[in-house]
């Protein structure tokens, strides 16, 4: 073993002193070199973990935020002031299917209109490009007395209510969101290719009708040329045949006096002619609702490929004659 | 007495005679070429078939056949002969679907046996699309043929036409209404967000390296 030597000198000694302390310097550099280091090392990891989590973070908190506010938030959109420019009374014809050549009906439109303007009316026609969600949200502020919905109309699948009446828009995820998500509005598309349409369009449900439409229909008269406007039930206590519709519902609930629609499907041409003889008895012989629909059935106006006919609701409507013209409660 | 009840007897026979004879000529003119079905009802859009058959007929050897229909409700889109021997040839089988008429000349060869039957037979399937609302007649013009064997020589026959109607379709009923699923209303956002999710791990490590490298090389340089 290798003893160590005392220093002879005092110079000698000096010298190994100064050595001994830079050779503590370099090891205390040394140290403090790889402290920094392991510090630098350590904050660059905390660093780039806090951006890399901010950044995951945000986008996936905004989703999630999105996902649990938007159902709380209900747009409220303030109704276009209208300001009707006649005092006469309007009647509309809502004619969806002439959004095709397939289903267009000159003939229909030119007699309706006819039979309204014989009667006083004035009438509005909406053609198949006009027939949007808008369109629908705006009818209730429209003061139409009388409304003749010709549009297709679907149920869900199994012919499960909630009924969708057909706009000629087409469907998309980013519009009517909140009305998508309340099943206010749904997608509608038909499943045969006798259309000849593979578009999927915006369907406005009855919950529409009830929660997304301006004002009320002021005692209007509803005809819903559509299919399925009513379900058979069953009987009643009365025995009495029994039908519900959600759509007749929600009409009624928002002020309409009487809606009149096919309780099953019904084919295009046969839904015209029913219509204008409808019309005739309703508007031009003033008959009551229930001598209407019940004589439109009798006259042979019913589908025999679908075993449906038309109905009306509510039942305290039987007897309701739609008033003539200069007999309307102006308010 | 005795020459009245002769006559009157005579008479009797006659009339007999003569009705056995219309019956027996009536009951010998019953080959038919119908269109069959006679009826058809089929929505806007659809497809259907027709035969133009031939019933109750001996030795058939050539039949020409010309229908007509109403170009603007119906149009025909295929046509299968079905001629009734094993050795044929067909002259003509033309469709013209701007007039909406359909001609056919179809007659057997040898060694083919002359084809008779009691029963209904099909000698051409036509199928057809139906255009528009409304009904139209399939119906058999100028003059249909039958020839026998050997020369030709026409058969008495009558003919029977078809009608189609065409109605508009439902009013929705072959339609469905779907709600709209959470996760469908979602999807353009959840993308959004797990792009931009991916964009920021890739980044924010490149953003740092490159600072770091950055901050050497200044520290290199002082």
């Amino acid at each position: 073993m290798k003893r160590k030597t005392r220093p002879r000198t005092r110079k000698e000694r000096k010298r190994q002193k100064i050595e001994a302390r830079i050779k503590r310097q370099k090891i205390e550099a040394q140290r403090r070199t790889e402290k920094n280091k392991a510090r630098t090392k350590r904050e660059n990891i905390i660093t780039t973990s806090f951006l890399i989590g901010i950044f995951v973070c945000i986008p996936i908190s905004g989703y999630f935020a999105y996902h649990l506010l938007i159902p709380l938030l209900n747009p409220t959109i303030e109704p276009p002031n209208l300001t009707t420019e006649s005092n006469k009374i309007k009647a509309a014809i809502v004619d969806q299917l002439s959004y095709t050549d397939l289903m267009a009906n000159k003939t229909f439109v030119d007699e309706a209109t006819s039979i309204l303007q014989e009667a006083g009316y004035e009438v509005d026609y909406i053609d198949g490009q006009r027939v949007t969600v808008e369109f629908y949200r705006e009818l209730g502020i429209k003061d139409y007395r009388l409304i003749i919905l010709r549009v297709h109309s679907v149920l869900g699948e199994n012919k499960t209510p909630p009924l969708a009446l057909f706009t000629s828009e087409p469907h998309s995820t980013s519009r009517y969101r909140y009305e998508q998500r309340q099943n206010q509005t749904t997608r509608v598309y038909f499943t045969s290719d006798v259309y000849n349409d593979t578009t999927k369009y915006f369907g406005v449900t009855s919950k529409f009708i009830e929660e997304r439409m301006y004002g009320d229909f002021q005692n209007a008269t509803i005809i819903m040329m559509g299919c399925d406007g009513f379900r058979y039930v069953g009987y009643d206590l009365l025995g009495n045949e029994y039908y519900w519709g959600d759509m007749a519902m929600a009409f009624i609930e928002r002020g309409a006096k009487v809606y009149i629609s096919w309780t099953g499907g019904v084919l295009g041409s046969y839904t015209d002619a029913a219509t204008i003889h409808l019309l005739r008895d309703l508007i031009t012989q003033r008959k009551t609702v229930w001598e209407s629909v019940i004589n439109t059935w009798k006259e042979g106006h019913w589908d025999p490929y679908h075993l449906s006919r038309l109905q009306y609701y509510p039942q305290e409507a039987r007897d309701y004659k739609i008033p003539e013209v200069e007999k309307y409660d102006p308010g | 007495m005795e020459t009245t009840k002769i006559r009157k007897k005579t008479t009797l026979a006659i009339s007999t005679l003569l009705f056995l004879t219309m019956i027996s000529t009536v009951m010998a003119q019953t080959t038919t070429l119908s269109v069959y079905p006679a009826s058809v009802t089929k929505q806007i859009n659809q497809n259907f078939t027709i035969d133009i058959r031939v019933d109750d007929v001996d030795d058939l050897w050539t039949f020409q056949i010309n229908i007509q229909w109403n170009s603007a409700k119906i149009e025909c889109t295929d046509n299968e002969v079905h001629a009734p021997w094993s050795n044929w040839r067909c002259w003509f089988n033309e469709t013209d679907n701007t007039a909406g008429t359909y001609f056919l000349v179809v007659n057997a060869e040898d060694p083919a046996v002359p084809f008779s039957t009691t029963t209904p037979v099909s000698l051409v399937t036509l199928t057809y699309r139906t255009k528009a609302a409304g009904s139209t007649p399939i119906e058999f013009i100028y003059e249909t043929v039958l020839g026998d064997y050997p020369y030709a020589d026409p058969i008495p026959h009558s003919t029977a036409d078809g009608s189609v109607t065409i109605l508009t379709p439902s009013v929705g009923d072959e339609g469905i209404s779907e709600p709209v699923s959470e996760h469908e209303l979602m999807a353009p956002y959840f993308r959004i967000a797990v792009s931009a999710t991916l964009i920021s791990i890739a980044v924010v490590p490149t953003v740092i390296i490159g600072c770091r490298i950055y901050n050497n090389r200044r520290k290199k340089e002082r």
